[in-house]
């Protein structure tokens, strides 16, 4: 199953928001990989592995809604890799207009994110 | 002459052209002096060319079948009357006339002679054309006749035989015709249309008293008696519709000034004068004493009419009409000469008044001069002339004297009814510039672009006044200069003097670099003092002088002998000054132009006014916008910088609780320290936000609580806190006896803020150094102190704090809007760059409130920024002084 194999990708500029994923997704057991921009996580997504992405709007360098563009113009990286959008309340409107498979909205608590997660995750 | 032409009906009726009254009379005298039973009057009648009976009268003894009714009572008292008239030998020319025939021995009041209404024989209303019966035939004879009723039946046959039954039958008749005599004829000179007025005809019943021979010459006079009495009559009425005419004339004078002009009133004169009497030649002259000219209005030469003279009349001195001058100014009398050609040195010495505008008038045989009388003055005169000899009676002088007295009113007035179109006609201009200004001044009014509104003030100025230039100045802020805001040039000597190619960008680019100097000027004085005033071609060169080149090539290059300025005041302040001039020209503007520019001018002040305040409005207005968009802006980042440290609350909170069961202590300890410091970041930007709308919108004096803080302290805890957040490394060089004189919280803030923005720009791998040394005020860079200081004598000791990051710097246009609220340097949302704009805004506000100031030392694009502050520093407190070896630090996450 290709669930099994996935990984979980956070990208975040802000630290304190990787820091606290991981935090989180640790208690849960599994283990993160995260990126700082669009860009790096863009690298990751190129490699093998096939990544649960939690992607945040605003960042500098490549911005998720960049990314997004991205892989949407890719069937490839769109079929093997599954994107949840961490995005505020102001910004749901663009957030719904890219093709993701969910929108987390911010601030969330922990049950919020494992409800949101699991599916993909199994 | 008709009365039509005052468009009245004919005021005559047939009794009036005919006094019965007057005939009765003259027939009852004419009847009794031949001792006659009775006799008719017949009359010509011009409209049917037929002699009519228009009285008969008879002895009453004679009238058996009228005696009792009502028209006898009346003839008796109308007998009575005439009776009274009769005995008056003076009232007429009846005394001379009785010496031709003694009297009838009939007593008046016996056997009066009354009117026959009813006659077989020449009944009243009866016609006769020319030879028929016996009437006709003394008309066509033009002689008195004596004829016997029976020679009148046969030779007439006037009526039937029976007829005669009803009515007493005459034995004789004595027929005359009504004549005017010669003499008369000749004085009137009238065209006759017919030569017999009337036939008068006598008749006597008795057979016994014959008509006598002697009685055809009596008859003769006494007809010529009676023709003389009815052109008297004629002439009365003709004296009558002459004051008709006259009265005309008033009424047409009173009518003024609506409807006369000159030109209808002397073709009116014209009109008049010929139908009174015989005229060849007229000349209407005017004297004006105002310009003490002699003008000849209007002048016909033998029935040739000078039609120009109206549009132009001639025009001479009075010197060269000393004649003239003499007759009308001196004499002022009416003079009738009776001009003889054979005697020409007779007149000789009033040739000057019978030669010029009216031609040569030596050859005609009268001459006269009626002078127009206003009062004692003569403002005039009108000359006739006739070619025949004694045209003018005194009886027509008095009559044209009448007429020209009356004229003379009219004319006067005529010509104050010219003076005053004149003067309407100028109201009607200043009307129309009136309207020109206000319409002016409307479009004036209601551009509220300032550029806009000076261009279409000048083009109007200069169009109102056809000025070929006209410019508006401007004070300068310091009042030093004035500088050319607009040019209204149709010559384009500005421009040419400018060698301008392509005009109107140009153009006005050029324009404002007309200065002109103010402050100490000629010009300084004068618009202080002055509503207006000219510049004449030195005060011009003056100021070329003391101008820069702009200024000196307007003043120079558009030929300017003239200009006109205004000062534009709105209220007491000057708003500008207005230059008008025409190149080479020495105009000086009449009061009614000047009046207009500086109604324009005192309108055009408030309008610049408004139009200035409202282009403030507008700048405001945008820079309103521009701050709402940078909250905006500001609103979206800043939910955003909220989010940040709430997501990581509420992530570690929730985590706290849905873990609880299985966390460490030691995890505990660091979710809550995580919490702890988003709970601060939060509480940080909150009070930014807070402490930039209290500055701005209030701009309270900030509450600061003063004390003395060691910088390194400071610093150490705003790295130290800023570590958790960022990747960057900070190191910090600062002496540990820096000490500050300020407040601790707002100093970490500002070194926060410094740091974080630090940070945000710099690449993760970027170094952030902050460096602290002690100084004086009088070492920091000169544009960042304030000298007043240090010019009293003071260089207190500061502390010059610079905080340096590598990161991408700030481009040139951003370095200053940097510090103002709500701007970060510009990014896109989609490169976003976390911070709520404020930090800068807000880090000067604190430093300059505590007495420093803080500035963007140096940014190289792609190499870093400098940030740097100063504040005042003091000696350490003896009790912390502590001696802190390591003067840097290495701190990171």
């Amino acid at each position: 199953m290709l669930n099994q194999t996935r990984k979980i990708l956070v990208v975040d500029d802000d630290p304190v928001i990787r820091d606290m994923m991981a935090d989180i997704l640790e208690f849960e057991g599994y283990t993160i990989s995260v990126a700082r921009n669009g860009y790096e996580a863009l690298q990751l997504l190129l490699g093998d592995e096939n990544y649960l992405v939690f992607l945040d709007m605003m960042m500098p360098a490549m911005s998720g809604k960049e990314l997004c563009a991205v892989i949407e113009a890719d069937p490839y990286l769109r079929e093997r890799h599954s994107i949840i959008l961490m995005s505020a309340m102001d910004n749901l409107e663009e957030a719904a207009s890219l093709q993701v498979d969910a929108i987390l909205q911010k601030p969330f608590v922990v049950d919020d994110l494992i409800d949101i997660l699991e599916p993909y995750m199994g | 002459m008709s009365t039509a032409t005052w468009g009245e009906p004919e005021p005559l009726t047939a009794v009036e052209k005919y006094p019965l009254s007057l005939l009765k009379k003259l027939l009852q005298e004419m009847v009794r002096q031949f001792g006659a039973t009775g006799g008719c009057i017949a009359l010509y009648d011009e409209s049917v060319g037929l002699m009519v009976i228009r009285l008969h009268m008879r002895l009453r003894s004679a009238v058996p079948t009228l005696v009792g009714n009502s028209t006898t009572s009346d003839s008796v008292s109308f007998q009575r009357r005439v009776t009274v008239d009769l005995a008056n030998p003076s009232s007429s020319t009846l005394g001379r006339m009785k010496h031709i025939s003694q009297p009838l021995s009939q007593p008046l009041e016996t056997d009066p002679i009354i009117p026959v209404e009813k006659s077989v024989l020449f009944p009243v209303g009866a016609t006769y054309s020319y030879g028929q019966d016996l009437i006709g035939y003394t008309w066509r004879k033009n002689e008195p006749l004596i004829i016997r009723h029976e020679d009148y039946l046969v030779s007439f046959q006037p009526v039937d035989q029976i007829s005669f039954l009803q009515d007493p039958i005459p034995a004789w008749y004595l027929c005359a015709p009504i004549q005017i005599p010669e003499l008369a004829f000749d004085a009137l000179n009238r065209k006759q249309p017919f030569k017999v007025l009337g036939i008068v005809l006598l008749y006597q019943m008795s057979s016994a008293i014959a008509f006598q021979q002697k009685h055809r010459v009596e008859a003769q006079q006494f007809s010529e008696r009676i023709a003389l009495y009815i052109l008297n009559d004629q002439l009365r009425h003709l004296h009558r519709r002459t004051k008709d005419y006259m009265k005309g004339f008033q009424q047409i004078s009173t009518a003024f000034p609506t409807a006369v002009k000159l030109s209808n009133l002397v073709e009116d004169v014209y009109q008049f004068v010929t139908n009174v009497v015989d005229v060849s030649s007229m000349l209407l002259t005017f004297y004006d004493r105002d310009t003490k000219k002699i003008y000849d209005v209007f002048a016909i030469d033998n029935g040739k009419r000078n039609d120009f003279l109206l549009e132009q009349p001639v025009v001479d001195s009075p010197e060269s009409r000393q004649v003239w001058w003499q007759v009308t100014q001196e004499e002022k009398r009416t003079l009738l000469l009776t001009l003889d050609s054979q005697e020409p040195e007779k007149y000789s010495k009033f040739e000057e008044l019978l030669k010029g505008t009216w031609g040569d008038q030596s050859r005609a045989e009268t001459f006269l001069l009626l002078p127009m009388k206003m009062f004692t003055r003569v403002v005039g005169s009108l000359c006739l002339t006739s070619s025949r000899t004694d045209a003018y009676s005194p009886e027509e002088i008095l009559i044209l004297e009448t007429m020209v007295q009356i004229i003379t009113v009219s004319i006067e007035n005529a010509k104050l009814y010219d003076q005053s179109r004149q003067s309407l006609l100028k109201a009607k201009q200043r009307e129309e510039s009136l309207a020109l200004m206000y319409s002016a001044l409307q479009v004036i009014s209601s551009v509220l672009h300032v550029s806009e509104l000076l261009h279409k003030f000048v083009e109007t100025v200069a169009n109102l006044v056809q000025a070929e230039m006209c410019t508006f100045f401007q004070l300068s802020s310091g009042e030093q200069e004035l500088v050319a805001q607009a040019i209204y040039d149709t010559t384009g000597q500005w421009r040419d003097a400018n060698h301008s190619t392509n005009k109107d960008e140009k153009h006005d680019d050029l324009i404002e670099m007309i200065h002109l100097p103010f402050k100490g000027s000629i010009l300084e004085h004068l618009v202080e003092n002055e509503t207006f005033f000219y510049l004449d071609s030195s005060m011009v060169e003056e100021l070329a002088q003391a101008s820069g080149e702009g200024g000196a090539i307007f003043l120079r290059e558009t030929h300017i002998q003239k200009m006109l300025m205004i000062p534009v005041r709105y209220q007491m302040e000057i708003v500008g000054i207005l230059a008008i001039h025409t190149p080479h020209s020495n105009r000086t503007f009449r009061p009614e132009e000047l009046g207009a520019l500086l109604a324009i001018c005192g309108q055009a002040a408030s309008a610049i006014r408004n139009a200035q305040l409202f282009e403030q409005i507008r700048e405001a207005y945008a820079e309103l916008q521009r701050m709402d968009k940078l909250k905006d802006e500001f609103i979206v980042t800043a939910s955003h910088e909220l989010r940040t440290p709430l997501s990581a609350i509420s992530g570690y909170s929730s985590l706290l609780k849905r873990q609880s069961g299985r966390i460490t202590p030691q995890q505990i300890l660091r979710f809550a320290t995580k919490i702890g410091s988003a709970t601060q970041q939060l509480s940080d930007l909150v009070s930014n936000m807070t402490e930039a709308a209290k500055m701005g919108a209030l701009d309270k004096k900030l509450e600061l609580q003063l004390g003395p803080v060691q910088l390194l302290a400071a610093s150490e805890m705003a790295s130290t806190m800023l570590s958790i957040n960022i990747e960057q490394k900070i190191t910090l060089q600062i002496a540990a006896d820096i000490w500050l004189q300020c407040d601790a919280m707002r100093l970490r803030q500002v070194i926060t803020n410094l740091l974080d923005n630090a940070a945000k720009y710099s690449p993760p791998d970027g170094r952030i150094i902050v460096t602290g040394s002690a100084t004086t005020l009088s070492q920091l860079p000169e544009d960042q102190v304030d000298y007043t200081l240090i010019a009293e004598g003071f260089d207190p000791p500061v502390a010059l704090v610079r905080v340096c990051d590598e990161g991408e710097g700030i481009s040139h246009e951003d370095q200053q809007k940097i510090f103002e609220k709500f701007v970060r340097a510009p990014r896109s949302l989609t490169t976003p760059i976390r911070g709520s704009g404020l930090g800068l805004y807000i880090c000067r506000r604190y430093i300059e409130a505590m007495g420093g100031r803080l500035w963007l030392e140096q940014s190289i694009p792609g190499e870093g920024s400098v940030f740097s502050f100063y504040l005042p520093c003091i000696d350490p407190p003896i009790e912390k002084r502590i001696d802190v070896e390591p003067d840097s630090q290495n701190i990171g996450s």
